[in-house]
């Protein structure tokens, strides 16, 4: 009979492998699907198996670094990396990881770093998941009801205003844009305090970044979020291995194999389905992880302690 | 000479305590295993105990950990909404790991005296406003839900009295939840509601093979692990990648 079960030194536990690589594939295959990282689900997921949140967000982050290796490969030698682009996304990432990282080691000797995962996350998959929901259901009316195209106005948004006017502006050739250094500094910074704190790559953050915030064309955002996001995942694994001692690289290594799979007959389903309804299944998806995490926060708990650090 | 007899004597006896902490009150106990190994494949195992009781008496048969101090935070309401850590709690002299099981004809007045329960007696706990009670229960209800503290952990059988004596056997499940340390094997014989007798022997748990190899390095050795760990996972995902490229290419 084939051992079923790992002991996990790090997470302090034994877990099923068919379970973890079941949870690494079902993730995988939705992001497959639906094209998105997959870490925002997997993380909640680990941690309602029993692994720690703490030791859950570190070792996805290290899951990401696999996953996210030949996806940048694939962009590379397709041209859609902004090298100049990633790499001011990527200092940023990694100041605001290392910044995540110290965040999450106060508060976890504080006691609330799994509360802080929990809001960020509520808050996160809130956002994301109330966003595409409108999104695609708008989309849906609009292919049921084709409005007449409205006149395109000429005057720039106060945000277009704001960032013209920063200094030290710089062009971005593979990417068509001019920009400020800081803008993609600052975002980069923002995304590697959320992914610290989530144990995801920030690619489901960045992505809307890019294209809202940056003005990015989408098939560049695409292959440039994920080269940002492996090294930044690659700061984060080491950061929180040298500092809180989190990362399980079995556990990892296994959710790697999973998903990797996973994605790939996600990534065949996904181009025989209909776009905007795949999203709005992905919305509520997201949503029902969220409304879990916001019950757990608004309910009484069974027990009223909670453990301070992990090990 | 008279001197150098009472001398032997004496010294036989001392040196025959701890086996007289053991059969004075009739009350012997063997465990197996005696150590036991954490290995990659560990999920838990089954104690086996088996020994000798006085007879016409019961048997609660305990798994004990080191006593240990924890630290805590005690969950409260912030603004009246949502629940969150506030106070630091720390317990002291509390076991790590704490299993019970008994034999089916134990009295739940022993069981709440010898059990979980029990513990409460021993936990000391301080606050910033002062112990409480309530706490303590609230600690032994988070052990258990880690599955540290169990009672009815396992199944223990008695043979019939024979003579002054019987035999029992129990089965403790030890939970996967089993950090490396030494722990104490207990069997307390109880009769007509009184402690007849009490004996002990030791275990420990170590970590063997790959989570000893794992822990020594990621606790020990961190951005050495950080950086293997993000080499094995680049080298992986390269590899799973080369991998469905091969198919690919072969399936067209």
């Amino acid at each position: 009979m084939i051992p079923m079960n790992l002991y996990l030194p790090i997470a302090g536990n034994s877990v099923n492998i068919l379970a973890v690589l079941g949870l690494g594939g079902a993730v995988g295959l939705l992001s497959g699907i639906f094209g998105v990282g997959g870490g925002f689900l997997m993380t909640p997921l680990l941690m309602m198996m029993g692994i720690p949140a703490t030791v859950a967000a570190a070792s996805d982050s290290n899951q990401i670094v696999g996953a996210s290796t030949s996806g940048t490969l694939i962009h590379l030698r397709l041209g859609n990396v902004d090298v100049k682009m990633g790499l001011l996304l990527l200092i940023g990432g990694v100041l605001g990881g290392t910044l995540g990282v110290q965040l999450i080691k106060i508060l976890r000797a504080m006691g609330n770093a799994d509360f802080l995962i929990s809001i960020t996350y509520v808050l996160m998959l809130g956002g994301v998941g109330s966003y595409m929901f409108v999104e695609a259901l708008t989309s849906m009316r609009k292919a049921k009801h084709p409005a007449p195209d409205k006149p395109a106005t000429d005057k720039p948004s106060a945000y277009a205003r704001f960032v013209a006017s920063l200094p030290w502006q710089m062009d971005f050739p593979r990417s068509g844009i001019r920009q400020s250094i800081i803008t993609p500094l600052l975002l980069g910074g923002l995304v590697g305090v959320l992914s610290a704190i989530m144990g995801v790559g920030g690619g489901f953050i960045m992505v809307p970044v890019m294209v809202y915030m940056l003005r990015m064309p989408m098939h560049v955002v695409v292959g440039t979020s994920l080269f940002q996001v492996l090294f930044t995942c690659i700061n984060v694994t080491i950061m929180q291995s040298m500092e809180n001692h989190t990362v399980d690289f079995v556990l990892a290594l296994v959710l790697l194999i999973g998903s990797s799979f996973g994605a790939q007959f996600g990534a065949r389903i996904g181009r025989k389905l209909k776009g905007d309804q795949l999203k709005i299944y992905l919305a509520g998806l997201v949503l029902v992880v969220m409304f879990k995490m916001l019950y757990e926060l608004l309910s009484r708990p069974d027990v009223l302690l909670a453990a301070v650090g992990g090990h | 000479m008279p001197r150098f007899c009472i001398a032997l004597v004496l010294c036989s006896l001392l040196a025959a305590v701890p086996a007289l902490a053991d059969t004075a009150a009739g009350v012997t106990l063997a465990a197996s295993p005696q150590a036991i190994a954490i290995d990659s494949l560990y999920d838990g195992m089954d104690l086996t105990v088996t020994g000798t009781i006085p007879a016409a008496s019961q048997v609660v048969v305990r798994l004990v950990g080191e006593p240990t101090t924890v630290h805590m935070k005690e969950k409260g309401k912030v603004f009246g909404l949502l629940w969150m850590n506030l106070a630091k709690v720390t317990f002291e002299n509390a076991p790590k790991v704490f299993l019970v099981a008994a034999s089916p004809e134990t009295s739940g007045e022993t069981l709440a005296h010898l059990g979980v329960p029990g513990l409460a007696d021993r936990i000391k706990v301080t606050t910033k406003d002062g112990a409480t009670s309530a706490l303590v229960a609230e600690f032994l209800k988070y052990q258990k839900a880690e599955n540290l503290y169990r009672e009815q952990a396992g199944e223990v059988t008695l043979t019939a009295d024979a003579g002054e004596t019987r035999t029992f056997r129990a089965v403790l499940h030890i939970p996967s939840r089993l950090s490396p340390g030494a722990y104490t094997i207990e069997a307390i014989a109880v009769k007509n509601g009184v402690v007849a007798g009490q004996g002990a022997t030791a275990m420990t748990a170590s970590f063997v093979g790959g989570p000893a190899f794992l822990a020594d390095i990621a606790f020990g050795h961190g951005a050495l692990y950080g950086t293997l760990a993000s080499v094995i996972a680049i080298l992986g995902g390269l590899v799973i990648s080369q991998l469905f490229r091969g198919q690919k290419s072969s399936a067209h």
